[in-house]
């Protein structure tokens, strides 16, 4: 490549009086191949060119890096630099390379010089007026010395301050056009800061060149000044398609070199350029991160190895090139690169022509990675293993693959058998038979022993034993065979991972809840310390990330890898919002730190993550932090146990009853899923949290109301046989994991989320093992019938009313009952009907000190006035002076 | 694409044609000409730089070469976004890779509009006893969508240099034209500001708002 310089050629003194006094000269270049070297402007002391100089400087070819000038004089040319062997060492670089064309066929080769080639006692180094900014620093040297102080660095900086105190909130919310904009008009405002000088200014007017450099450092320095901010900004703006990009990336790390059809000779230049590109997060501005790029472009460009090997890399090479590059380089946000890099540049630094393409190559690369072409590469990839019927003959496992094969097409626990005993007198003989297809019973024992341990110890390569390997196929029917054949379901490959590990690493969903059904270890780390709930965060599995959760409880949600990661910090990291979510709802810890000690805030790359991670984490995982901790004390000491109660019995005495508090870790996580799976509307899941394992229960409980009480049909009469003869039974059976009025941190209990969200068969159960109705939550002081009224579920507040002991006149922490919020809340007819007609006081006040037939006044909800008046008539008979005194006070009050 | 300084033009050109029909090769040709093909200065031939004068005016010529291979033509449009100038190479030996030209060329048409200089080029005809495209229908089909046509031999320096100097000029030319129209229009509205024109193609206004589950307000 030559190298940046460029100059206008017309203009250059040398080459002028070449073509005014020796034209001939450039006639016979033309006709004899002659090559023109001219020394760039400025280079050049001497006014008067003599003939001798001109003719040190035409070079006649003889071979492609051989020359004699016209003065007889030999050169050579390596590596771009013309040398000549004598006293003088001549070695002068070749800038850069003209072809000129003279009307019709006429053409001759001009190389620009960096100096004379041979006049060194009269060279001076020439000062390069061009000064090309490449770097940070440049640009900062050049602000600096153009002021010659640090005035217009520093009014960037105070601009750049200036400009995140306004728009921090809000920058990361905008769409795209506006951060342009935003950015853009802070750029012309530090453009304006260095046109106060007068001497910038006449600069800038007289040089265009200037006024590009000037805009450059500008920019460069103003991007700088923004830091991180700025690209967390542009971050936030492209979460959605990163996130989908990070899932892709992570699920192709198995993508090898020759997947791509990358030749393996480029192996260490694509080690040197993933270096060099991983770093692009680690500078902020336009500038950088474009030298980042051409960096890892030039480690081909440049090397020497490929020199060697006579290889010319071509687009093709190059686009597969980036492609493994953007797999590699654990970079989670390549798209708000891309368009930072693309949008933010507001000068032409970028548009010379390698920085195009290096853009264009990057986004093409992106593409390709998006695209579906890339996934059936994948595909075939993963497909490699599974059909190896003709590959597997070079393998030393062969056994391994062929039998995987015959196993897969077994339907049946029959069919297995007969495929082993069929395969395994082929290939592995020593088993002794009477004959092979002997069945006495002796031979059977020893088949059926021998199969078992013989099909258990068959691995292949990487020490999977079949049960991995068909997890990786995802092959559910056979994976349920072979567990049946009582596999060690922990069974580690050299990796250190179990069959759970790939399925979650995979992404089957089913494969691993058949797994966790079987008993797998749920936190079981392999040999990177990552366990499955740490693979499916990393890769992105949602589905797998909720059923390691929800379906079973003895998952660690804060398990650190070997690089200190909990799986809350690979999901932030690669910007799945969902599983962050997920994991969060779970109670995953956001206070750990990993081993570069960056907590879970600090590696979230955009504002959404950043806001769940301070909502969940920073609000209420404090508290679940306290509670726990908390805890654990009572568990220890026994006197603070008492405490507790004697706490308990305060709160009684002022009506005010909460929930049980968890006994433990697991408790607590216990009674988080139960909740959520009523959240969910998840009945059996509910159930089976309850300590319902039989459906059976569940039917009965949802049969004890029969179509009326005496109905004698078929299926009542059957409920009432049922009745007698499992009472007993039944009565053992509902014994609840854990107490029904467990509640979790918030004081929430399972009546209060089956009343909020009308859960109403929950509900009936919940009632009739006896929860409690009356339980207040810890900071709203909500009853689960608050929690009815409020959302408006009619039926669960009749079924709550319907409870004898329900407090229907209970206060939250703002002194409303249930019907304020049937009534001024929600203006539903019904619900203050069922209220009233079960008794709720319609003259109680709230903490504004107004009742709520007032308020129904104020807001003009006659119908329920009217109900409301009707009853307070039919209670002021009965009411004495003081409350309608109260009354009347407030009137008056208005 | 024209840029000032130094008086100096930048064209971008761009090479499109099926995998193996020897646009790489067309291009090291013509930018690497000077040297043997042992001695080879470059070692990536995805992009190059080509300085040429032709009477005076300077220009710069970008040459993007792109990915030939099929899986890779819907990454076309990164590619030659922009452009001033598209050779379409063709083997003649191959009637399929003509087809693709065809293609391409109603691609471009439809992105780029008349701007863009269009080159088809036969390309290989040092192997002409093969010959399954025949000159005339090349030509015709030239002709008939604007484009010049041309015939060229990588591997004996035939006609490569021809070519892209035809292109030159004509790229040259539709510049020079643009140039005195955008001078009579901007002298007719005096105040023109440079106005960036940027798409925001991916724009995600995806509003995550996180919604707590158990919280009873």
């Amino acid at each position: 490549m030559w190298s940046q310089y460029d100059e206008d050629l017309s203009k250059n003194v040398f080459f002028k009086s070449i073509k005014e006094y020796n034209s001939d000269i450039l006639s016979k270049a033309a006709t004899e191949k002659w090559i023109i070297c001219v020394p760039r402007t400025g280079s050049q002391r001497n006014k008067n060119i003599s003939i001798t100089t001109i003719l040190d400087h035409v070079l006649v070819p003889h071979s492609a890096d051989t020359f004699s000038t016209l003065s007889k004089k030999n050169i050579h040319l390596k590596d771009q630099h013309l040398k000549y062997d004598n006293i003088f060492n001549v070695d002068v670089e070749v800038l850069f390379e003209e072809t000129h064309y003279v009307g019709g066929e006429n053409k001759y080769t001009v190389w620009c010089i960096e100096k004379p080639l041979f006049l060194s006692q009269n060279f001076s180094e020439c000062s390069n007026n061009q000064v090309s900014l490449l770097t940070l620093q440049d640009c900062v040297d050049f602000l600096f010395n153009e002021t010659a102080e640090c005035q217009i660095l520093e009014s960037i900086q105070n601009l750049c301050t200036t400009f995140w105190k306004n728009e921090e909130k809000t920058f990361a919310l905008d769409i795209l056009q506006s951060q342009i904009d935003l950015i853009g008009n802070l750029f012309s405002q530090c453009l304006q800061v260095c046109f106060k000088s007068d001497g910038l200014r006449e600069k800038c007017n007289s040089d265009e060149l200037f006024l590009e450099n000037l805009k450059l450092a500008v920019q460069t320095c103003m991007q700088y000044c923004l830091g991180q901010k700025l690209m967390y900004g542009i971050n936030s703006l492209h979460h959605f398609t990163d996130s989908e990009l990070n899932k892709i990336i992570r699920n192709s790390l198995n993508v090898s070199l020759s997947d791509l059809n990358i030749p393996c000779t480029l192996e260490n230049e694509i080690i040197s350029a993933k270096y060099e590109l991983s770093r692009i997060n680690n500078v902020f501005t336009c500038l950088d991160k474009v030298n980042c790029l051409a960096r890892a472009f030039n480690v081909f460009n440049r090397s020497k190895n490929l020199q060697k090997l006579d290889m010319c890399l071509t687009s093709d090479d190059f686009l597969q090139i980036f492609v493994y590059l953007i797999l590699q380089c654990n970079i989670p946000n390549w798209i708000a690169n891309l368009s930072y890099i693309k949008y933010f540049n507001f000068t032409n630094f970028g548009n010379t022509d390698q920085n195009c393409f290096l853009k264009a190559n990057l986004e093409g690369s992106i593409e390709f990675i998006k695209s579906s072409a890339f996934l059936e590469n994948k595909i075939s990839c993963m497909d490699k293993y599974t059909n190896e019927d003709n590959k597997s003959d070079q393998h030393s496992n062969t056994i391994f693959y062929y039998l995987y094969n015959k196993l897969k097409k077994a339907k049946s626990n029959e069919d297995l058998c007969n495929f082993l005993r069929i395969i395994f007198n082929k290939y592995l003989p020593e088993t002794d038979l009477c004959h092979p297809l002997c069945s006495c019973k002796k031979c059977e024992q020893i088949l059926m022993g021998g199969y078992n341990q013989k099909i258990k110890d068959v691995v292949n390569e990487h020490n999977q034993n079949f049960l991995i390997f068909s997890c990786i196929g995802n092959n559910i029917e056979l994976i349920e065979l072979l567990l049946s054949l009582e596999f060690n379901i922990n069974f580690k490959d050299y990796c250190g991972k179990t069959a759970l590990h790939y399925a979650a690493q995979l992404g089957f969903q089913d494969v691993l809840m058949l797994l966790i059904n079987f008993g797998a270890d749920v936190n079981i780390a392999d040999n990177d310390k990552n366990t499955p709930l740490h693979l499916a965060s990393d890769r992105g599995h949602e589905n797998c990330v909720n059923a390691l959760i929800y379906s079973s409880n003895l998952v660690e949600l804060n398990l650190q890898n070997f690089s200190g990661d909990t799986p809350l910090f690979l999901a932030a990291k690669w910007g799945y919002i969902n599983i962050v979510k997920v994991l969060l709802e779970g109670g995953a810890s956001v206070c750990i730190k990993n081993n570069r000690k960056m907590s879970v805030l600090q590696v979230a790359p955009n504002y959404y993550i950043t806001e769940l991670i301070k909502w969940y984490g920073v609000v209420k995982s404090n508290k679940v932090i306290k509670e726990v901790e908390c805890l654990s004390n009572t568990s220890n000491h026994s006197i603070s146990n008492i405490s507790e109660d004697i706490a308990f019995r305060n709160l009684k005495e002022r009506g005010i009853f909460h929930g049980i508090k968890p006994k433990n870790d697991t408790e607590l996580k216990s009674i988080n899923v139960l909740l959520k799976s009523i959240e969910n509307n998840d009945f059996p899941l509910a159930c089976y949290y309850l300590g319902y394992t039989n459906i059976l229960d569940l039917k009965k409980i949802n049969l004890d109301t029969k179509c009326h009480p005496l109905c004698n049909c078929k299926a009542c009469s059957a409920v009432d046989e049922l009745d007698v003869l499992d009472e007993k039974h039944y009565k053992k059976k509902v014994r609840f994991k854990i107490n029904i009025n467990t509640v979790n941190k918030d004081g929430f209990s399972a009546l209060h989320i089956a009343a909020k969200f009308g859960r109403i068969e929950i509900l009936r159960i919940l009632l009739d093992s006896g929860a409690s109705t009356n339980l207040c939550t810890y900071e709203t002081y909500y009853t689960p019938l608050h929690l009815a009224c409020m959302f408006e579920r009619v039926p669960a507040v009749k079924e709550l009313l319907k409870c004898g002991d329900c407090n229907i006149d209970a206060q939250d922490y703002k002194g409303n009952t249930p019907l304020y919020y049937g009534s001024i809340k929600n203006n539903n007819l019904k619900l203050v009907e069922i209220l009233i007609h079960n008794g709720a006081d319609s003259q109680k006040t709230n903490d504004s000190g107004k009742s709520i037939l007032l308020q129904c006044e104020e807001k003009n909800y006659f119908r329920i006035c009217s109900i409301l008046k009707e009853n307070a008539v039919s209670k002021s008979k009965t009411s004495n002076t003081n409350e309608s005194d109260d009354f009347i006070k407030n009137k008056s009050l208005l | 694409m024209a840029s000032p300084v130094n008086g100096i033009k930048n064209f971008k050109v761009v090479l499109l044609g099926e995998g193996c029909v020897g646009k790489t090769s067309l291009v090291l040709r013509y930018v690497e000409d000077k040297f043997n093909n042992n001695h080879l200065q470059t070692i990536q031939a995805s992009f190059l730089n080509k300085k040429i004068n032709i009477d005076g005016k300077r220009l710069n010529l970008a040459i993007w070469d792109t990915a030939g291979q099929e899986k890779f033509h819907a990454l076309g449009p990164i590619y030659y976004r922009s452009s001033n100038g598209a050779v379409l190479v063709y083997d003649i030996t191959d009637e399929k890779s003509f087809q693709q030209v065809k293609t391409w060329v109603k691609e471009l048409r439809k992105m780029l509009g008349k701007d863009v200089c269009l080159i088809i080029v036969g390309n290989k005809i040092d192997l002409e006893k093969d010959r399954h495209v025949s000159l005339e229908e090349a030509e015709d089909y030239a002709n008939k969508v604007g484009a010049v046509h041309f015939q060229t031999s990588a591997k004996l320096n035939q006609g490569v240099e021809d070519m892209f100097l035809v292109l030159s000029k004509n790229m040259l030319s539709i510049n020079e034209q643009k140039e005195s129209l955008n001078n009579s229009l901007s002298r007719q509205n005096s105040q023109r500001r440079n106005v960036v024109v940027v798409d925001d193609e991916q724009e995600q206004t995806a509003a995550t708002k996180s919604c707590c589950g158990s919280s009873g307000s």
